[in-house]
């Protein structure tokens, strides 16, 4: 009786218990019951395994009732026997037989319940034996009928939760539900044995505009074992079965029509990673899931009907509710990059809304958001013009079959050509050029893909520290090191592969130190193989691009241990130089078989150095310092990078002093190795100065991340005066940096030039008159393929046909007879020859370019050129057989071989009589053949006359062979290097070239090694969660 | 960590400051030493390639003959391409040549391009056995010199004239072009009657050209032609005929200077009654005057001769004229070295025209150089010293010549060295005739008829770098030029 003498009518509360042959916690359950402080409640335990436990019931609470649940199946149909029952409760409180309720439970649930008007209520789940520990709070749902925590994995209970909120669905294990409601639904889905028939029931709540509501102030413990009390585990089998039903019944027409092909994608996607990770488990859970329901159509159907019934609210409003993408697919990529383990089904989004919901998050995903739209901005010309071929940026062949057979083919025609080791890279290139339709676009999305995989790294650099905004700065501050605009500029590819790769192998490294904040996780063998093979694999990715970037890896870690040592903490510097080592299995197992190769072939470090030779450069060190090495300058406003990188020496305490230290010794032992290339003070060339470059760009990023940590962490620990005057100078002199920055991207290319040498020249197609070679000499940096050393600061290179292409930087095994055309150059060069032309004919060569500028004018000017010596010009212009070409432009000087004769000729037997020597060519010219096999080959046919020698002027190898009507045709050495085929009379000839199994047997390891390498990455990372 | 930071904030300050001081400092820039080109004429390649601008075809002011001797025991093959000049349009002709061992050929080519005014020759031959020479057969008698090795981008020719009235002076610059693609040339003359240039003047491909300045110049006692090609290379040689009282009776020839030098040599001088020869030294800079010595190296080592000092103006050629030159008197033979003192390199040439005002019949005047023979020579200097040298000889009856006591001509070696003696052998058809010693920037002559007759071929072996002269009296005419250098030249002004 109220205070006013009103009766105050309780609402009737029936608390339906399903229980399944529960174990002693049982009566811990019902105790919870008795104890509950609303007195309008009562029990009714439904016994779905009729295993006779009103006993135990009756002890506890004498007066619930116990209802058989025999002939049910399961959750739902157990809990929807009080259906039938005929009962007249104002409220169902629907509870597993593993819950325990605090006392006051009921009594808020129905507060909250009518308070809010809701149609279901549930409280907040804590662990059984842990209640400190949040277990639910309420489900997100997708669109798919996936469910998602808001919660992140092992939440402490701080009364973060205890408010209450409106939630899509809420956990089966506690719910309290309007009777009303749950007749006019129909109780729970039967056909959902267990898992997702919650979020099926609180789904139709919010179509029959129920409120479902998340009641913070209710608790309740919970076991879910259900696994362990039934010993199967099918979780991810109903989980998928079940949310794939609820998303079959609960959608409207138009919507499933939208849905449901993405989900039918998305389980193909699902598929066929689990065949590549080797989990038929999951593929069979995935296919038996659509089948399942597929094959229960028809009930899909009723329930559809019965839904248009009860349905008050539109699809459209309902939809609204649901998570916008897939908790599917979010919780899989956050797994993979580590933001949080959790299972890929059974608590897929886990924390996903929560994360989002944080003010870091949120900072870190804006982040990236303007990193992206920037490089897109940055790139949309490349993107929408391509890449043209300026350094070593050289065009892709433009089919990509093309590539995939020179990957199998194993000959690389350039300079005199040799068998090559091609690496798997030209396999991946090719199948993704076949998918995608265009090369060109292939080749436009590597470019800008190794700037995004840069920066990724970036962003993943600093998260052990755990800081999102030392991330963030981070990742914007390897944005704004010009190093990567000044790769574009230059056409580097080199420097491109650096700048993608320093962040990875920088941060790998730090984890092989152990050194703080990089000494989280288990400590067992196990966990350091794990970071030397992630070293090693992202030394050999490198690798695979631009060998010479694997390089990094001993640049780094030499910067890292001089660091630890100035730092006085030498205790990481073994693991550091460990690593370093052990990372190389890795490394070479992704780089197979080229390297096993290039140990066979010997070492060769001008292969390394692209044709650099050790003599000194033109860039000075304070250019170096501004990363103003290639074809832009950023300016001087790079010097505002000073700033946040002085922050952690300055504030930095602990670790990020350290770290600081370590960083900036990166920085320094890379600017004094780019400092003695360009000094020339060392006896051998090093790679491209871009390259070098790249661990001072990663260490400037990082040293910036660090100042942000130093700010956050360190400033508060020091008395007032200039260190907290550093915050407001480095914030603006990032956001001068950012501002300054930004214009290296209005033309929309990153300053690279809009045209190519290849414009600029004209080449007769190869198939008018005969394959033909071409002689370029210039500046390594200005050559498309790795260059031999000719003088200080020029190499030279030959290829093949009126194009150079990727094809062309295919690995040589050996160098064939290259050394022809050093000699014949030199001849040259040296004015011992005026018949250079001829000479060069024997090796096919019909121009000879010689480049003085990375492009041509007006793109390239003359202060940024860096000619040919004058009197090698000169030498070439002595020649009586080369004719200069008049009107080319000014960047570059091209003749044309008036003695050329094709490469692959048919010419009279003894043509080359009197030819003892190569020499010779001098005085006893080649007359021109009839040009033969001048397509796309090798192999190539032709018919053939009688009385006939055919000339093929390439390094001989085993492994090309020439038949007539299939049957091979002897052949003898022609000019004392190159080959000739006498075969016996006219018929169908075809030259072709195979290499020997044990080849084609390494580049298919060498193919499958990336692959392998994810996989087992992969199933690691799920292993783990 | 207080001192950890300051330690590691001056480790890498240090470290950065460090890096700015080193990059201060020169860099060792390997830059290409510029490949030294020198302007002798040096077949040193396997093959090499003879360019022997021309003459004229039988009916012009200087029919080529083109001779090819060959120094070695076996017999060799050389590819001849005649080039044709003139405004007939004529095609290339070549041809194969067979040369027996130690045997000579003359091939007069225009008789392969009957139609060309005028006719050069590319000669391509293996090895330094083989030595080519042009002949040009005018009416005042016959010019001889060594066709060249080279092309080049830029030629002087320092001492023409054109009193083609009085005199009877006719100066013809030729050019040939042997490449693929045409040559673009400008020409500037520099006269004592004023500036003349030609420009854009367009040699065709695998041509020649010949310009006559005579009629560009006209009445100049005295014309130097800057050449500058400026698209292309060429090369280039003149011809000066002449025939009055003062400029005498004669024909020479020789190649243009490539380019100029700090110091050169003329092997060949003297001066005598009979006897005018000029130096001519050209600065080819436009802006920078040069302060040139013209060194005197008499062969006989008591003698020491003082430099004769001049300036030459930029663009202008000075001449000398050694006659006029009284400390001279007496001397002898003896040879020149003309230094520029200044950084500004210098092209030296120097010519002799010799009369017939000394009786023939009288016995030669062995103080100075007596010339029983009048004509006219030409001879480049020398800007390079090769340890092996060729020189193509004759003379034209030795017996009697040596009974006469005339001149018949001579062999000059010139030691440039300020140190060493140069120790020397002289070889004709391979066989030693002189082992000689020359003292430190010393020359030493060589009566030709002493060591061989009619034609045949010296071969000078050196235990330092020489540089090897010839004058070569015939029968009605005198020729002089620099021998034939077999080995890579170096630099004179390098030689020690």
């Amino acid at each position: 009786m109220g205070a006013n003498g009103i009766a105050q009518q309780q609402p009737t509360v029936l608390a339906v218990v399903v229980a399944h042959e529960p174990g002693d916690w049982f009566v811990e359950t019902l105790e919870s019951l008795s104890l509950q402080d609303y007195e309008s409640l009562s029990t009714v335990i439904v016994d779905a395994a009729s295993s006779g436990i009103g006993a135990r019931v009756s002890e506890v609470i004498p007066d619930a009732a116990v209802v058989d649940g025999a002939g049910t199946t399961g959750f739902s149909q157990a809990a929807n026997t009080v259906l039938d029952a005929g009962i007249e409760a104002d409220f169902l409180l629907v509870c597993h037989d593993d819950v325990a309720l605090a006392p006051d439970a009921v009594s808020v649930l129905v507060a909250e319940a009518l308070r809010s008007n809701a149609g279901i209520v549930g409280p907040k789940l804590v662990e059984w034996d842990r209640p400190e520990i949040i277990q639910h709070a309420g489900y997100d749902v997708d669109r798919f009928g996936v469910p998602a925590e808001r919660i992140g994995a092992d939440e402490l209970d701080q009364e973060q939760q205890d408010g209450v909120s409106d939630v899509f669905a809420l956990p089966s294990a506690v719910l309290l539900i309007r009777r009303e409601l749950f007749v006019r639904l129909g109780g729970f889905d039967g056909g959902m044995t267990f898992r997702g028939e919650d979020v099926d029931l609180c789904w139709r709540a919010q179509m029959a505009g129920a409120r479902v509501m998340f009641v913070g102030g209710a608790v309740a413990r919970h076991r879910e074992g259900l696994v362990s009390r039934t010993g199967v585990d099918d979780t991810r089998l109903t989980e998928t079965r079940h949310a794939l039903r609820a998303m079959l019944v609960n959608h409207g027409r138009i919507s499933l029509t939208v849905f449901l092909p993405v989900a039918l994608i998305m389980a193909v996607f699902e598929v066929l990673l689990a065949i590549f990770t080797a989990r038929l488990g999951r593929v069979r859970d995935v296919i038996k899931a659509w089948v399942w329901n597929i094959s229960r159509l028809d009930i899909v159907s009723q329930r559809r009907q019965a839904n248009a019934l009860v349905r008050r609210v539109r699809q459209a409003d309902v939809t609204a509710l649901q998570y916008f993408g897939s908790v599917r697919l979010l919780s899989f990529l956050r797994r993979q990059s580590g933001a949080e383990s959790s299972g890929l089904l059974s608590a897929a989004g886990r924390g996903v809304f929560g994360g989002l919901r944080t003010g870091t998050n949120r900072l870190a995903w804006i982040s990236w958001i303007v990193v992206l739209a920037v490089v897109l901005f940055g790139s949309r010309r490349l993107l929408s013009s391509g890449v043209p071929a300026v350094g070593d940026f050289a065009g892709f062949p433009g089919d990509a079959s093309d590539m995939l057979k020179s990957w199998w083919g194993g000959w690389s025609e350039r300079n005199a050509g040799a068998p090559s080791s091609n690496l798997g890279i030209l396999m991946y290139l090719g199948v993704l050029g076949w998918v995608l339709g265009s090369m060109a676009l292939v080749r436009t999305l590597a470019v800008i893909a190794l700037i995004v995989v840069g920066l990724v790294g970036s962003y993943r650099l600093l998260s052990a520290t755990g800081s999102r905004r030392a991330q963030a700065s981070t990742l914007f501050a390897y944005f704004l090191v010009p190093l990567a605009p000044a790769s574009v500029a230059s056409g580097s590819l080199a420097g491109l592969v650096g700048y993608a790769a320093a962040p990875w192998m920088l941060r790998e490294l730090l984890r092989a130190s152990r050194a703080a904040p990089f000494r989280q996780g288990p400590q067992g063998l196990g966990s350091r193989a794990a970071v030397w093979v992630s070293l090693g694999v992202a030394a050999g990715a490198a690798a695979l691009i631009v060998p010479a970037a694997a390089g990094l890896v001993v640049l780094l870690a030499a910067g890292l241990v001089v660091g630890s040592l100035l730092a006085g903490r030498p205790e990481g510097v073994p693991r550091l130089v460990a690593a370093t080592a052990l990372a190389v299995p890795a490394a070479a197992f992704l780089a197979f078989p080229t390297v096993v190769d290039l140990l066979a072939s010997g070492p060769d470090w001008g292969f390394l150095a692209d044709g650099r030779d050790g003599s000194a450069g033109v860039v000075s060190f304070v250019e170096i310092l501004r990363f103003a090495v290639g074809a832009s300058d950023p300016g001087w406003i790079v010097w505002l990078f000073a700033l946040p990188m002085a922050v952690p020496l300055l504030l930095g305490r602990g670790w990020r002093l350290e770290q600081s230290v370590r960083l900036w010794m990166v920085a320094i032992v890379a600017w004094a190795v780019a400092l003695a290339a360009q000094r020339g003070v060392l006896p051998f060339g090093l790679p491209d100065l871009h390259l070098l470059l790249a661990p001072a760009a990663v260490a400037v990023a990082a040293l910036c991340g660090l100042a942000v940590l130093s700010i956050e962490h360190d400033l508060r620990f020091s008395h007032f005066g200039w260190r907290q005057a550093l915050v407001p100078v480095t914030v603006a002199a990032s956001l001068l940096l950012a501002v300054g920055s930004i214009g290296s991207l209005e033309d929309g290319r990153w300053r690279l030039v809009a045209s190519d040498h290849h414009s600029a020249l004209r080449f007769e197609p190869p198939v008018l008159e005969g394959a033909y070679r071409v002689l370029w000499i210039g500046a390594p940096e200005f050559l498309a393929v790795e260059g031999h050393s000719l003088a200080p600061g020029v190499a030279w290179a030959a290829t093949v046909g009126d194009s150079v292409t990727l094809l062309d930087r295919a690995i040589p095994l050996d160098r064939g007879r290259a050394d022809l055309f050093s000699t014949v150059i030199e001849e040259i060069e040296q004015g011992r020859t005026a018949r250079g032309g001829r000479l060069l004919a024997g090796l096919g060569v019909r121009y000879v370019v010689l480049l003085h500028r990375l492009a041509p004018a007006p793109f390239v000017s003359e202060e940024d050129s860096r000619p040919v010596p004058p009197d090698l010009i000169a030498a070439m212009r002595d020649q009586l057989d080369l004719e200069l070409v008049e009107g080319t432009n000014s960047a570059v000087d091209m003749f044309v071989n008036t003695a050329w004769v094709p490469m692959r000729a048919l010419y009279p037997p003894g043509f080359d009589e009197g030819i003892e020597d190569f020499a010779d060519l001098e005085v006893r010219p080649l007359t021109a053949g009839s040009s033969m096999f001048s397509g796309d080959g090798p192999p190539w046919t032709a018919r053939i006359p009688d009385n006939a020698e055919i000339l093929i002027s390439h390094t001989p190898r085993p492994g090309w062979e020439l038949t007539v009507d299939g049957a091979p045709v002897p052949r003898r050495e022609a000019l004392s290097w190159a080959r000739a085929y006498q075969p016996p009379g006219a018929g169908e000839v075809q030259l072709s070239y195979s290499a020997p199994w044990w080849r084609h047997g390494g580049q298919l390891v060498g193919a499958a090694a990336p692959v392998v390498l994810v996989l087992a990455w992969l199933r690691r990372r799920m292993d783990r969660s | 960590m207080r001192s950890m930071r300051v330690l590691a904030i001056i480790a890498i300050g240090g470290l950065l400051l460090a890096g700015v001081l080193v990059d201060i400092g020169d860099r060792a820039v390997s830059d290409r030493a510029a490949q030294y080109e020198s302007a002798l004429v040096a077949p040193t390649g396997v093959v090499n390639t003879w360019f022997c601008p021309g003459g004229s075809r039988l009916e012009g002011i200087a029919e080529l003959t083109v001779q090819m001797v060959n120094r070695s025991d076996e017999p060799r093959t050389v590819t001849v391409s005649v080039l044709p000049g003139g405004s007939a349009p004529q095609d290339l002709s070549t041809l194969e040549m067979d040369i027996e061992a130690r045997g000579r050929v003359l091939l007069q080519p225009s008789e392969a391009v009957p139609e060309a005014e005028w006719v050069g020759v590319m000669v391509e031959t293996t090895g330094a056995d083989v030595v080519v020479e042009q002949l040009l057969t005018a009416a005042q008698g016959v010019g001889r010199s060594p066709c060249l090795t080279r092309t080049a981008e830029s030629w002087i020719v320092s001492n023409g004239a054109t009193r083609s009235a009085v005199e009877r002076e006719r100066f013809v610059v030729m050019l040939l072009n042997p490449f693929p693609d045409v040559a673009v040339v400008d020409i500037e003359l520099v006269a004592d009657v004023g500036r003349d240039s030609i420009d854009g003047l367009v040699v065709p491909a695998q041509r020649v050209a010949a310009v006559d300045i005579t009629s560009e110049v006209t009445v100049a006692s005295t014309v130097a032609a800057f050449i500058d090609v400026v698209s292309g290379r060429v090369a280039a040689s003149w011809i000066q005929v002449a025939d009055g009282l003062i400029a005498g009776r004669g024909i020479r020839t020789a190649p243009a200077v490539p380019g100029a030098a700090d110091l050169w040599h003329l092997p060949v001088a003297a001066v005598g009654a009979d006897r005018r020869d000029v130096v001519a030294v050209s600065n080819p800079s436009p802006t920078d005057t040069a302060e040139v010595d013209v060194e005197i190296l008499p062969e006989d080592p008591q003698l020491d001769v003082g430099p004769i000092e001049i300036t030459v103006r930029p663009g202008r050629t000075a001449l000398i004229d050694l006659s006029r030159q009284g400390r001279l008197e007496g001397i002898g033979h003896f040879s020149l070295a003309v230094r520029s003192l200044t950084p500004v390199p210098v092209a030296a040439s120097i010519t002799s025209v010799t009369s017939d005002l000394v009786d023939s019949d009288s016995p030669a005047d062995t103080d100075g150089a007596s010339a029983a023979v009048a004509g006219s020579t030409a001879t480049i200097g020398a800007d390079g010293a090769a340890r092996h040298w060729l020189v193509p000889a004759e003379v034209r009856d030795a017996d009697s010549a040596a009974g006469l006591g005339t001149d018949t001509g001579s062999l000059v070696i010139v030691n440039p060295s300020s140190e060493g003696i140069a120790q020397a052998d002289v070889s004709v058809d391979g066989s030693l005739v002189r082992s000689v010693e020359i003292g430190p920037l010393r020359s030493l002559r060589l009566p030709l008829a002493g060591l061989g007759s009619d034609h045949f071929v010296v071969e000078v072996d050196s235990s330092a770098p020489v540089v090897v002269g010839r004058e070569v009296v015939g029968l009605t005419s005198r020729s002089a030029s620099l021998g034939v250098a077999v080995d890579q030249p170096v630099p004179i002004a390098g030689v020690r």
